[in-house]
């Protein structure tokens, strides 16, 4: 064999195309021959050298940028939709109907209201706290104000907290945090709305005790889209096995109930 | 993939997060600049949703996704943007390495940096994506549109061409 041959055999070697039988053959003819082991050395050294170069880390601009660029391009798509749709005449009694139907719904809060005056004030000083914990620092302060959130008499009325624990549950570095919020959320998984952005969440979230929480809360309000997400977390190998076991065991759950 | 295709371009946030790092230290091999990987990696996912019409269920989405990565690079390449190359996010650390074994790491992925900036284009972006990147011959041949066999032994001779670089040009020392 020249020593242009030994330098593919050991170029293959290294490249993992041979057996670990060659291992010794090259380590053999590199002892007998300095050309060889030089070649032999400096390969190895080149791909240690590559194997060694770090991963360059990207910076928070990249992400923020591509996250407005992307609502963007969803906003965009959603007023395409809308403006694609024909606009319907109402007829004028459909109109009154629809007034009356609000008024009789105004007068209907307005009295929920009087009597739960306390509650609501209650509320309110929960919704302004939780406005503000996005600031704070303590991660414990965060989860006491989430808790009183939800251990509120009737918090499920209130689109302001349910929107406010959403942006905690995006937002929050903390996970533990993050983890309060889905507990609190997992009360409001009959609203539409919420149910989408905790689907929403788990497709994004880090967090493996995050994301068993936010499994079993969508488990329990199972549906095609919910069905959906769990599919594509099952199919995609990059999850971790114990996050895929957990969804695979709520599909089977469903399976199960619907034959 | 498939779901943004559909139009549920939301979804581009979760390919986002799995692969823009892969995708920025593509740019970062090849340009070694911050500012221009940023920009292109952006671009790259801008890609995605402007042709998510044209992605196929056959195709491997890596290979996929890394197709527009080199379209992207051909774009900037003709662009000529005047570039200072950095190496400074090859700052090795090692709990096992003593100082001195971290610096001549550094020093060699420096050199090893130096030599592929004098590879041509194309020999530069086939040994960033089989060595650096670690794809297969068959991902990669099917971004560069050749045959297996063809990358494999072009990937052959050019990481011989880089060794001779490495220990002719740039004095590396093993």
């Amino acid at each position: 064999m020249n020593i242009d041959q030994w330098e593919d055999k050991i170029i293959s070697y290294l490249e993992g195309d041979l057996e670990s039988v060659m291992k010794q053959e090259i380590t053999e003819a590199a002892n007998k021959n300095k050309e060889i082991e030089a070649l032999w050395i400096s390969y190895r050294s080149i791909y240690n050298t590559i194997d060694n170069i770090p991963t360059a880390e990207t910076c928070d601009t990249l992400k923020s940028n591509f996250g407005t660029f992307l609502k963007k391009e969803i906003d965009t798509q959603e007023s395409k939709k809308i403006t694609g749709n024909k606009v319907i005449a109402i007829p004028a009694w459909k109109k009154i109907m629809t007034i009356a139907a609000v008024l009789v719904g105004l007068l209907f809060i307005w009295n929920t209201n009087q009597n739960n005056q306390d509650i609501n004030n209650n509320l309110a000083e929960v919704n302004t706290q939780l406005e503000q914990i996005l600031d704070t620092k303590s991660s414990t302060e965060k989860i006491k104000v989430i808790r009183v959130s939800h251990d509120n008499q009737s918090p499920s009325n209130d689109e302001n907290t349910k929107q406010l624990l959403v942006n905690v549950l995006k937002k929050d570095p903390s996970s533990n945090v993050r983890l309060a919020a889905v507990e609190a959320l997992a009360n409001y998984t009959n609203d539409d709305k919420i149910r989408e952005a905790l689907i929403k969440a788990l497709m994004v979230e880090k967090d493996g005790f995050v994301k068993l929480a936010l499994i079993k809360t969508l488990g329990s309000q199972f549906d095609h889209d919910i069905a959906d997400t769990f599919e594509e977390i099952v199919n995609d190998k990059t999850n971790e096995k114990f996050i895929r076991d957990e969804v695979e065991k709520e599909l089977f759950r469903h399976n199960k109930i619907e034959s | 993939m498939l779901q943004i295709k559909n139009g549920e371009i939301g979804k581009t946030a979760v390919l986002f997060d799995r692969y823009h790092t892969s995708i920025y230290n593509y740019f970062m091999k090849i340009h070694r600049n911050k500012m221009i990987s940023q920009d292109l990696t952006q671009n790259v996912f801008e890609k995605i949703i402007k042709y998510r019409s044209s992605y196929t269920d056959h195709k491997n989405f890596r290979s996929w996704i890394f197709t527009i990565a080199r379209n992207a690079n051909i774009d900037e390449h003709r662009k000529k943007r005047p570039t200072d190359a950095c190496d400074d996010y090859i700052t090795l650390s090692s709990k096992d390495d003593n100082a001195q074994v971290v610096m001549e790491k550094s020093e060699k992925s420096k050199q090893l940096m130096r030599a592929l900036d004098l590879l041509p284009a194309e020999e530069k972006e086939l040994i960033v994506l089989t060595k650096f990147e670690k794809m297969k011959f068959a991902q990669v041949a099917e971004i560069l549109g050749m045959t297996e066999n063809a990358v494999k032994v072009k990937s052959h001779r050019t990481i011989k061409k880089l060794r001779s670089i490495l220990v002719n040009d740039i004095k590396y020392e093993y």
